[in-house]
């Protein structure tokens, strides 16, 4: 594969490995750097990329192990609402009166879920991964997954349950 | 959209049974206007996962780190394709140098041969003396090859320095040869 092809091929795949790694590490820096090493280990493999059945895959493994290996080395948990802060600008004025912090909320929510179950949900309902890809990233298998996925949304709706109090105290 | 349908999916959504289809449908449920008040608390859920699918990187300088890392990267490689032909140069200095030494324990073993033959053939001083002009003879003759390009003292000196090992060789062979009488010899013949 040379560079030509590794930018058709490789490279649009930024964004998708920029926002499992983000979600993953919580924290928009180093996710970019992962991505980064993402792309130079592929890279350093192109002359086998052919081989693989899925690179995409094989390019969301690699961006996984990088941040387990940042996780498991920090010392201290790392605290960043600057995610937050970004993504309630980013939403229309109208929604943001109702929803800005029930949406803090789910993403703390999300945060409190095993790895696990944050990278099955974030695959399913952010990437829109089939179970059998779903499968070939986390390494488990497609049964063992949908029972994490329903854990995990329950979950998360029990925390919105939560909140929903706090919702109705503001109304 | 009848809100029935979306309780139904809804609930196999929670069990982990939903087709990535009805995932859509119930994004595109949330995200409209007339969502019941009982669903309401559904909605900002499926608020974020559509907000987060739009996440992108932001740095304008992404791709330029990329490719600069990228580019930093091939030489590395390239060192990595540059050893196997070290690998071969070193192969084929070493064939060359065993052929040379097999060369020259080849003309070291010829020597004894001849030595061998000398001593099959029992002391017989015509055979000894006929071998040993015959090589004296190829000796003169290179020598007289050498000694017409060599006039200057310092190479006669030189010559017959090399002459006295060949006397020693011979001498080896019980055959008293002075080197002296060689030089002149070659020399007179000249």
């Amino acid at each position: 594969m040379d560079l030509s092809e590794f930018q058709v091929k490789v490279y649009p795949l930024k964004n998708k490995l920029f926002r499992f790694a983000r979600r993953m590490l919580d924290h928009t820096e180093e996710a970019e750097d992962v991505v980064q090493e993402t792309f130079i280990k592929l890279w350093n493999r192109r002359d086998k990329l052919d081989e693989y059945r899925s690179v995409e895959a094989l390019a969301m493994i690699t961006t996984k192990n990088l941040c387990l290996d940042r996780i498991k080395i920090r010392r201290y948990p790392v605290e960043n609402m600057e995610n937050h802060r970004r993504f309630i600008e980013n939403i229309p004025e109208d929604v943001k009166v109702d929803h800005t912090d029930l949406i803090m909320e789910i993403h703390k929510a999300m945060k409190l879920l095993p790895e696990q179950q944050q990278m099955i949900v974030h695959l399913r309902d952010i990437e829109g991964y089939e179970f059998a890809e779903i499968a070939e990233v986390v390494d488990m298998n497609e049964n063992a997954i949908r029972v994490a996925l329903s854990r995990a949304r329950k979950r998360i709706r029990e925390l919105l349950t939560k909140t929903k109090t706090y919702e109705y105290r503001q109304n | 959209m009848n809100t029935g349908r979306i309780e139904a999916i809804l609930k196999r959504y929670y069990e982990g049974n939903t087709s990535l289809q009805e995932e859509k449908i119930l994004r595109d449920f949330f995200q409209g206007q007339d969502v019941p008040a009982h669903l309401r608390s559904h909605q900002s859920m499926f608020a974020y996962y559509v907000e987060e699918q739009r996440q992108e990187i932001n740095d304008p300088e992404f791709n330029n780190k990329v490719m600069e890392r990228i580019a930093e990267e091939q030489p590395e490689q390239l060192m990595i394709r540059i050893h196997p032909n070290r690998n071969r140069m070193m192969f084929i200095i070493s064939v060359a140098a065993s052929v040379l030494l097999l060369a020259g324990l080849f003309f070291v073993f010829q020597n004894d041969l001849f030595n061998t033959s000398l001593t099959k053939n029992g002391p017989n001083p015509e055979i000894a003396y006929a071998d040993v002009s015959e090589t004296l003879m190829v000796v003169s003759g290179n020598l007289n090859y050498g000694l017409k390009h060599v006039n200057r003292l310092q190479m006669v000196d030189k010559a017959m320095k090399n002459m006295q090992l060949f006397g020693k060789f011979y001498q080896y062979q019980t055959i008293i040869i002075n080197p002296d009488e060689i030089v002149n010899q070659s020399i007179n013949s000249k």
